[in-house]
Formats: structure tokens, C-alpha cells, sequence
């Protein structure tokens, strides 16, 4: 019996097999007829086929499978996502900003300037007592040139000099336009290290001044001022204070990398000087102008030179001061023709001498804080000892706080920083110097107390219609009689503050 | 003269315009020989599940009819492979899925027992179209015992035999349906026609004695 035969047989059973007959329930199969006519209905127009013919139709159906979609899906995540860091460069690799790319601009003057900059060891400890011991005491040595629009005088380096002199003249071959704007462009340029350095510096102050500040500054946001008149009027005095630090800035003072750019230009002569007081009249600076910050060490020893000198100094004449800085350490003629003395000059400044200050110039950051307030104290103290601090607390508000009563620190309040500019506009011209001892705070006086970067800095006290600032960096004090009302006004402000 | 009825493929495609009583004319074509064979793949372990594939199988076509276009495979063809989809589903649920690679290297290269030739003798004429007393009650016994030995077959030698036989699909049409080549369904039913003559053949062997 062959397979085929017995296939026969089983096909057989399989028809008479109990189910042969079997069925879909009627309910079953009605349920379906329905669905399939609802379906009919609701979308059997289109032939088949015809959405195949449609172009249109066969591209949204051949996006419509998975693999598909989701790779379009994630190319379109790809673009957006690319779309969103179109044209936005990461922070390192931002350019300059303007006055740098300026400074860039003369590579020449800065390898000139500063031969040896480049040469500082980048985290060198500032040394104020290295740097002390090159300099003889103001009492005992010919005063040191004397800033044009401070009371403060510092003792100028030799090699600082020297590069005063060098770049005045080059400034003197300048056009006249340029000295307009560059009033200090006289002193060398910084070194290339701190472009790079000011460059992120005016950035990071940026953000905090954005309110974009880290959340664990314990100052409060900054926020800009919505200044009144007044206080624009104040924030106009302390204006070259700041022009001059950013003139500094810009005409590669060598502040930053050297030394006092204005004691250079003075040592270097009299166009310097025209320069710098035409500065101090100049329009308001802009505030990124006192954002560019000195090396650190160099200006804590700044801080402190200005406070050994600043009290015989001021007593002097400026005639005096100029012919002694002549004089001095350096025995540079006080005119930019003193060409001569630059061999002699350069001759002379020892080995020795050039390591101390590279490794002052080179030191670290840890004393910056200071340096803005010395800086702005320095140059503004004259006329105005209010406006320096108040510059240096509208650049960088994070960095600043008061005491109060009970002796704890607290972050300055955008409310004091504007009463300071209040009182700044009303008591500048009125200013006198004093030396006595701080008076007996009476009772009623509104007294602030600023911490800078932990040390107070200054003690502002407003007693009736006298306000009184001890500046505690230089010893100075000063004092000024304001009329009563506005005495009254800011008494009252001041007592608001303080509740 | 009676005009021919449509095929598949057309009333398929007049259900895709809109035409509902095509569909219901190839339900009707098609229902009793897609219901037997979703039950028979099932078994009676889950013959409950039966009017369930039934049912889906044949919304999948509703669903399907804008999409549906005849590739070279009958209407039939389709629906048959739709089920078998399900059912496969449905095992897998249950667990009871075999692997047919494993059963087919199971049995590759080993010649199934086959019965006693003689025992074939005493099996009436399967030509016979309405039989009647005896004869129907061998028959019927005969298919009660042929569904026992079809549920003992793997998944894929089942719906191997089942569309062949059962629903008359060629070897072509089955390979299609089972989504295999020629050879592997030809395979299959091969296995499956021995280990049925086998069972049968068995079965058959008190009847002879």
C-alpha cells in the first residue's frame, strides 16, 4: 500500500472528524460583518492603492514605520540640539574682549615693556617685605611721585621708571588723540599673561553683576542700580578714580604688571601728569574700567606702601613730590627726553632686584580683593575718599559686606551701596582731611562698618551733620560737613538700613 | 448562464472601496474552513481561544484592506497565515509553543515507523461519499482519533498537514501561507503524513486483530 492510498484514508478521517462541521457562533459572526462595515463605512472611499499613489501619502506612510520614525526622531534631536549651540563657543575659547584685543594689539610694546614678566613664576607668594626692604622709608628718602589725582604717593621701582621712561616715548611720538584717550598710555603695556587674565575678570564680574553669582556667595544678588541724579552725580566723582584705573588698564599700565602707572608717568615728566588730570575730567568711565585688576601682590604691597607714605606725602607740594621723585630712587630726569638715563637705569637695577620683583609680580591672587580698594582708594582719595570705595564696591558688590553693631558680617545691601553714593555726591568738595584719633561715637550717629574680603576696609560715620571716613588700609580720615537736610535725609535712610 | 463569482482578490479589493457586501461574501467563502483550522491548530487544550484568533484574524483583514495587495499570494493564502500568526501567539502565551527547529532536528534523517501495510486492508474505500451505517461510524471514530494524533503533531508539521489536506492548499501555497521554503514545508508534511500513518496505523491495529 503506497503513502498516496493511505493519505487518501487520512484525508478522509479528517472529514469526518467531529469538528468537520464546526463553525463561528452566529453572534461571532455578526459582531465582525458589523465591524467590517463600520469600517467600510468610515474609511473604505479610497481604492486600494491609492494612498501608495499618492506621493504625498506614501512618504508620510513610509515615515510612519518605527524604524523610520525613530531615526528621523533622532535626527531631528540631533539638529535641534546642535541648533541650540550654534555660534555659542565655550568660555576659553571666547575672544578678547575690546580693550585687551587693544592691548594684544601692540605685541612690540608688551615684549619691550615687560622683558621679564613672562619669566614669573605664575604662583609666587607676594612678598611685601622683599619688596619693602628695596625701598627706604618715605621719612628717611625723597618722597616717591606722587599719584596726580590721589593723596597717595608710592615709592617707583627702578625698573618701573625705566619702563616709564621708555614708553613715554614712544607715548610722545603718539597722536594727539590717542593721549586723550589713553591719558596714561605712558606706562608699559601688562604683560601677556594678564590679557588673559582680564579677559575672564570682566566676564566672571559680569555674571555677577547679572545676578548669575554662585549660590554659595553669601552676598546678595547684585543688582544694577536705578540711580537717581544724585547718585549718578556720585558715582561721576568717583569716576577718575576709575578712569584712571582703566586708563591704566588699557595704555598697559604697568600697575598690573609693574607697579603705579601713575607714579611712572609722574617720574617720567610733566605730559604724564597733563594727561592723567585731563583724565580725571574726563566723562565716566565705563564700569568695566575698574574691573581689570592689578597682580595681586603687587597691589597688597601697593596697599601697603600707600599707607606708610600717604600721610607725610600729602603735606608736600605737588612741585616738591614731582622734583623729589626726579630725584629719588632713581635720580631720573622728571622729563621724557631722559633718554640717557635709561642705559644707566637698567645697568644699574640689579639681578637681584629683578628676581624680588618678578616673584612679587608673578605672586598670587589671594590678595586681589585689596588691591581694588587700594587702587581706587589711592587715586581717588584727595577730592573724594568715599568715591574709590564706592567704585570698588560697584565693581565687584559680592566681594563686599558691613558689620554691624553686634559684630557680625553681614553682605552689603544694594540699599547701602546706594546710600554711600548718596553721601558721596553730597559731601564731595567738602572733604578735610583730619589727623586726629577717631572721635567718640555719640549717640544717634549712624555708623558703617565695610568688610572687605573679611577686613574692614573703612568706617563711614555719619554723626549729625558731620560724616566722618576712616579709611583703615592708609590711616586716613577724613571728614566733611553736610547741609542739615541732607544730613538729615541720609540719617534717616541710614536708619532704615539698619533695622 | 450565472456569472462566476469573484475571486478573492477582487471582492478584497471592492471591500477596500467600500464595499461591505464584499467583505461579507468572502467571510461567508471563507469562515468554516478558517474557523476549523484555527481550532484544529489550537487543540482542544484551547479550543476556548478559538472564536478569539477567529475573530482577530478576521479584523486584522479589516484593518488591513487599504494595505492588502496581492503579492503573488491568494486572499486565502493571507487569511490562513494571519491565523497561523495568532495561533502562534496564543501558544506562546499559553507556553506551549514548541520549537519547530528542534523537533524538525529532532527528526531529520530518522524514517518514521510506519504501520503494518496490512493493516490498512481492513480501512473501507475512502471514496465513498455518503457512507452510511458502519462505514460512517468507522469514519467518524477515525477522525476522532485522527484529531488526537494531529494534536500530538509540533505546531509546524500541524499547520503543514492542516493546509494541505484540510483546507487544499498547494505545497507552494503552504510554504507562503507558513512563511518557509518550499523544501522546509514540503519537509514538514512529510513528518507529518509518517507520524499520522503512524498514530492511524495504531490505531487501526485492534481492528485487525
Amino acid at each position: 500500500m503506497s503513502d498516496t492510498e493511505r493519505d487518501a484514508w487520512l484525508r478522509e478521517a479528517l472529514r469526518h472528524a467531529p469538528d468537520a462541521n464546526a463553525a463561528p457562533p452566529s453572534d461571532l459572526s455578526e459582531s465582525i460583518l458589523a465591524q467590517a462595515r463600520v469600517a467600510a463605512r468610515g474609511g473604505g472611499a479610497a481604492a486600494p492603492g491609492a494612498r501608495h499613489r499618492n506621493p504625498v501619502l506614501a512618504v508620510w506612510d513610509w515615515l510612519a514605520r518605527p524604524p523610520v520614525a525613530a531615526g528621523f526622531a533622532s535626527v531631528m534631536v540631533a539638529t535641534l540640539v546642535g541648533l541650540m549651540w550654534w555660534d555659542q563657543p565655550i568660555d576659553e575659547t571666547r575672544p578678547p574682549r575690546p580693550e585687551v584685543a587693544r592691548q594684544d594689539a601692540r605685541p612690540a610694546d608688551v615684549d619691550r615693556a615687560s622683558p621679564y614678566v613672562e619669566r614669573v613664576p605664575p604662583a609666587a607668594p607676594a612678598n611685601n617685605t622683599d619688596v619693602g626692604e628695596e625701598r627706604p622709608p618715605a621719612a628717611t628718602v625723597p618722597a616717591a611721585p606722587r599719584v596726580p589725582g590721589g593723596g597717595a604717593t608710592a615709592p617707583v621701582p627702578q625698573v618701573e621708571q625705566e619702563r616709564s621712561k621708555d614708553t613715554m616715548s614712544r607715548d610722545d611720538r603718539a597722536p594727539a588723540s590717542a593721549k586723550l584717550q589713553m591719558p596714561q598710555a605712558a606706562t608699559p603695556p601688562p604683560p601677556p599673561y594678564r590679557a588673559t587674565t582680564e579677559a575672564k575678570e570682566p566676564q566672571r564680574k559680569r555674571e555677577a553683576a547679572d545676578g548669575s553669582a554662585r549660590t554659595d556667595r553669601a552676598a546678595p544678588k547684585p543688582s544694577p542700580f536705578a540711580r537717581s541724579d544724585d547718585e549718578r552725580a556720585a558715582v561721576a566723582a568717583a569716576t577718575p578714580a576709575k578712569k584712571m584705573d582703566s586708563d591704566a588698564n588699557e595704555g598697559k599700565a604697568s600697575e598690573r604688571a609693574t607697579g603705579s602707572a601713575a607714579a611712572d608717568a609722574l617720574a617720567a615728566g610733566d605730559a604724564p601728569l597733563a594727561k592723567s588730570k585731563s583724565a580725571a575730567a574726563a566723562p565716566t568711565a565705563p564700569a568695566e574700567a575698574l574691573r581689570a585688576e592689578p597682580p595681586a601682590a603687587f597691589a597688597g604691597r601697593r596697599a601697603n606702601e600707600v599707607a606708610q607714605t600717604a600721610p607725610t606725602a600729602n603735606a608736600e607740594s605737588e612741585t616738591a613730590r614731582r622734583s623729589r621723585a626726579a630725584g629719588a630712587v632713581t635720580q631720573a630726569p622728571p622729563t621724557p627726553s631722559a633718554a640717557p638715563a635709561v642705559p644707566v637705569l637698567r645697568d644699574s637695577a640689579s639681578a637681584e632686584l629683578r628676581e624680588k620683583q618678578a616673584s612679587a609680580f608673578g605672586s598670587s591672587r589671594t590678595a586681589q580683593p585689596q588691591s581694588d580698594l587700594a587702587s581706587a582708594q589711592r587715586q581717588g582719595a584727595v577730592a573724594a575718599p568715599l568715591a574709590p570705595i564706592v567704585a570698588a564696591i560697584a565693581s565687584d558688590p559680592s566681594r563686599w559686606s558691613r558689620s554691624t553693631a553686634a559684630g557680625s558680617v553681614v553682605a552689603l545691601e544694594p540699599g547701602w551701596r546706594d546710600w554711600l553714593a548718596q553721601l558721596e555726591a553730597a559731601a564731595r568738595g567738602r572733604w578735610q582731611q583730619v589727623v586726629d584719633a577717631a572721635g567718640r561715637e555719640r549717640d544717634g550717629a549712624s555708623t558703617l562698618r565695610l568688610v572687605d574680603g573679611g577686613r574692614t576696609a573703612a568706617v563711614v560715620r555719619l554723626d549729625g551733620t558731620n560724616v566722618r571716613v576712616d579709611t583703615i588700609d592708609r590711616g586716613e580720615r577724613w571728614q566733611a560737613t553736610l547741609p542739615p537736610a541732607v544730613a538729615e535725609r541720609l540719617r534717616a535712610a541710614a536708619e532704615d538700613l539698619g533695622r | 448562464m450565472a456569472t462566476p463569482d469573484p475571486s478573492d482578490d477582487a471582492l478584497m479589493k471592492a471591500y477596500a472601496a467600500g464595499d461591505a457586501a464584499a467583505f461579507e461574501q468572502l467571510y461567508r467563502r471563507h469562515q468554516a474552513a478558517l474557523y476549523r483550522f484555527v481550532r484544529r491548530l489550537l487543540g482542544t487544550a484551547l479550543a476556548a481561544q478559538t472564536d478569539e484568533v477567529f475573530q482577530d484574524t478576521w479584523l486584522r483583514v479589516v484593518h488591513a484592506r487599504q494595505r492588502w495587495e496581492p503579492q503573488g499570494a491568494t486572499f486565502r493564502t493571507w487569511l490562513f497565515t494571519l491565523a497561523h500568526h495568532r495561533v502562534i501567539d496564543v501558544l506562546r502565551r499559553s507556553g506551549r509553543e514548541i520549537s519547530s527547529d528542534a523537533i524538525e532536528a529532532a527528526g531529520e534523517g530518522d524514517e518514521p515507523w510506519q504501520p503494518d501495510a496490512a493493516a490498512w486492508q481492513h480501512w473501507p474505500a475512502p471514496a465513498g461519499a455518503a457512507p452510511q451505517g458502519d462505514e460512517l461510524a468507522f469514519w467518524r471514530r477515525a477522525g476522532e482519533k485522527l484529531l488526537d494524533c494531529l494534536e500530538q503533531l509540533p505546531l509546524p508539521q500541524r499547520s503543514a498537514f492542516l493546509l494541505h489536506h484540510d483546507d487544499g492548499l498547494t505545497l507552494d501555497e503552504v510554504a507562503r501561507a507558513l512563511e518557509v521554503g518550499f523544501e522546509t514545508a514540503k519537509t514538514r508534511l512529510r513528518y507529518a503524513m509518517s507520524k499520522l500513518r503512524t498514530c492511524m496505523g495504531a490505531y487501526l491495529e485492534p481492528v485487525h486483530r
